[in-house]
């Protein structure tokens, strides 16, 4: 009998497939479970790599759902600012499952975040999305009313979407200790007051991280039944652990967490497929050029080719690149909102 | 008797002729002049020194020349001889305001119960980047800055009222108070600059503070006797153009 590996093709022996590829080659690295056409509507969410995904779709012609649109004529930075344009609706970075999980719920009735306001010098900010208004609010009402249009907006997009692309970010976040309510960020990064009785680090491990996500999923298909899912896991490393370990060792035990989840669940579940950007990224072929010097931001150049991929395997070529906004080569690090990133200015 | 100027876009229409329903009043104390022209126009004249207009080098197309003198007698004019020069009609591209006040409700102005909705810093922080855009810079930093105070702005009037429906329309109030915001702003940066700014007289702007329709009927054209119709927004009449230059003529006389 020959060997099960005979009569494999190329692209599974790593000579042939990666050895001697250029990083800029992507082809065969991603079959799509299904097709995605510009007749789907997209909905897009996620860690904020997930902005280079949505603003990639976009600019390829995609219909990219945008259901808190800026108000016309505002200046791309200014919008940016108020997380505007960002996503399908101004949630700004959902950097778990376990937040996509909490935001679907609470979209659909289920729960009400506790905690819900933060203050920083006598204004207002939602605690759950506190960089979209970054200079706060007048009063906590202002911000209720603003949540409660928030909430409707992101009903509208899930009723309108065909196609949910989630790109899983963190296991790291912290939670309200007594009604475990998730934040986006750590009170006191943005605005809030950290209390150690109150607010408490969770790392979530596999079974979190796939139990979140499955109970979003069917929140999603509560409303949709047959919503498609395309999942990706961020390359961006964590600017920093609350893990104990260092920030390297915690970040690739969060990514693998996350790679493994959404492995799995593209293995098992026929309305999920995944897109290998974090490996594009990453990979040995790469050779860490497709991140900026700083060695955590991806370069637009890395973004372009990961992109490139998703909508080569789609039969779209990446034309409209010209199209999206371009960011700036000398602000390329600061061009996506990234709470993240604050907790650097913080170690300053 | 103090010498003034007019200068401006299809805007100076409206001053034109309302200098003719005031001009007996300021008869032993201003000479009044005028230099005017179309906007595709205008924004291609420069100066040299301080000579406005279409010069030898310029890329002005002939019978666009052609145009300017025919309006103006001239296709240029020194300002060095005059006391007082206004510029009418600066265009603050704030189309995109309206759209916004149509389609948005915003935090502590009236609403409409919109599905969409703006923070107040938000709104004041869209309101602001108008008065960065190129044609204010351009008035602001440019050339037009070396006539110091001699030098006062006028604006393109404010859209009609008729626009929004009735003055309590919360679309009314939030383009009105978006005007405010920008004239405030404006008026910040021509004082920095060393200019004077001309806000629009308050008798022609309805209580949102947008341009009275009443002021919009038989808005005269540069050239010719036709009027502007319904469509037009901005364009107002000599009655209109009357307020304007009393406003400013009392201001220096």
């Amino acid at each position: 009998m020959p060997s099960p590996y005979a009569d494999l093709p190329p692209r599974a022996f790593w000579r042939t497939a990666v050895a001697g590829r250029e990083a800029a080659q992507t082809a065969g690295l991603y079959e799509p479970k299904f097709a995605l056409t510009k007749a789907h509507r997209i909905l897009t969410a996620g860690s904020c790599f997930a902005q280079h995904v949505g603003r990639a779709l976009r600019g390829a012609g995609f219909d990219v759902i945008d259901e808190e649109p800026a108000p016309a004529g505002m200046p791309a930075a200014l919008a940016q600012r108020f997380g505007y344009g960002l996503y399908s609706a101004r949630y700004g970075n959902l950097y778990t499952t376990r937040h996509l999980r909490q935001l679907l719920e609470e979209a659909a009735g289920l729960v009400s975040p506790a905690d819900p306001v933060w203050e920083r010098g006598g204004r207002f900010f939602d605690a759950q999305r506190p960089n979209v208004e970054p200079d706060g609010l007048d009063t906590p009402d202002l911000v209720a009313l603003h949540r409660r249009h928030h909430l409707a907006a992101i009903g509208r997009a899930l009723d309108a979407a065909d196609v949910v692309v989630f790109t899983l970010g963190l296991t790291e976040g912290w939670i309200d200790a007594e009604t475990g309510t998730a934040f986006p960020t750590a009170p006191e990064t943005i605005a809030g007051h950290y209390d150690p009785a109150r607010h408490r680090f969770v790392n979530d491990d596999y079974p979190r991280v796939l139990t979140d996500f499955l109970a979003a999923r069917d929140l999603i298909r509560a409303r949709r039944p047959d919503m498609r899912f395309v999942l990706t896991v961020s390359p961006v490393p964590l600017t920093a652990t609350m893990s104990g370990q260092h920030v390297e060792v915690a970040t690739a035990g969060s990514k693998a967490v996350l790679r493994a989840v959404a492995g799995h669940l593209a293995a098992t579940c026929d309305d999920i497929d995944y897109f290998p950007s974090y490996e594009i990224i990453t990979s040995q072929t790469a050779q860490g050029r497709f991140y900026a010097a700083n060695r955590r931001s991806v370069t637009e150049q890395g973004v372009q080719t990961a992109m490139a991929c998703f909508l080569a395997a789609h039969g779209v070529a990446p034309l409209a690149q010209a199209q999206a906004p371009m960011p700036d080569p000398e602000s390329e690090e600061d061009d996506v909102i990234c709470e993240e990133a604050l907790l650097d200015a913080l170690r300053r | 008797m103090i010498r003034a100027l007019v200068i401006g876009n299809s805007h100076a229409a409206a001053l034109i002729k309302g200098w003719d329903q005031i001009r007996d009043g300021y008869a032993d104390k201003v000479d009044l002049s005028f230099f005017a022209t179309w906007e595709p126009i205008y924004r291609q004249l420069g100066f040299q020194g301080l000579v406005f207009g279409a010069h030898a080098d310029s890329d002005l197309p002939q019978h666009s020349q052609d145009r300017l003198v025919e309006m103006n007698g001239t296709a240029q004019v020194d300002l060095t001889g005059f006391d007082h020069v206004l510029h009418v009609g600066l265009l603050v591209p704030d189309a995109d305001l309206i759209d916004t006040a149509r389609r948005f409700d915003v935090d502590g102005l009236p609403e409409a119960g919109h599905p969409h909705r703006l923070s107040r810093p938000a709104f004041d922080a869209l309101v602001d980047s108008h008065v960065q855009r190129p044609p204010v810079r351009a008035l602001l930093q440019g050339p037009w800055a070396q006539l110091g105070n001699r030098l006062t702005v006028l604006r393109r009037p404010r859209a009609r009222q008729s626009l929004f429906g009735p003055a309590e329309s919360p679309a009314a109030s939030i383009f009105g108070t978006a005007q405010g915001r920008i004239n405030a702003a404006l008026a910040d940066q021509a004082a920095s600059a060393g200019i004077r700014f001309l806000p629009q007289p308050v008798q022609t702007l309805t209580p949102p503070g947008l341009s009275d329709s009443r002021f919009a009927d038989t808005a005269p054209r540069l050239m010719g006797d036709k009027t502007y119709t319904r469509p037009d927004l901005y364009h107002m009449n000599a009655v209109y153009g009357a307020f304007c230059l009393k406003a400013w003529l009392d201001s220096m006389t």
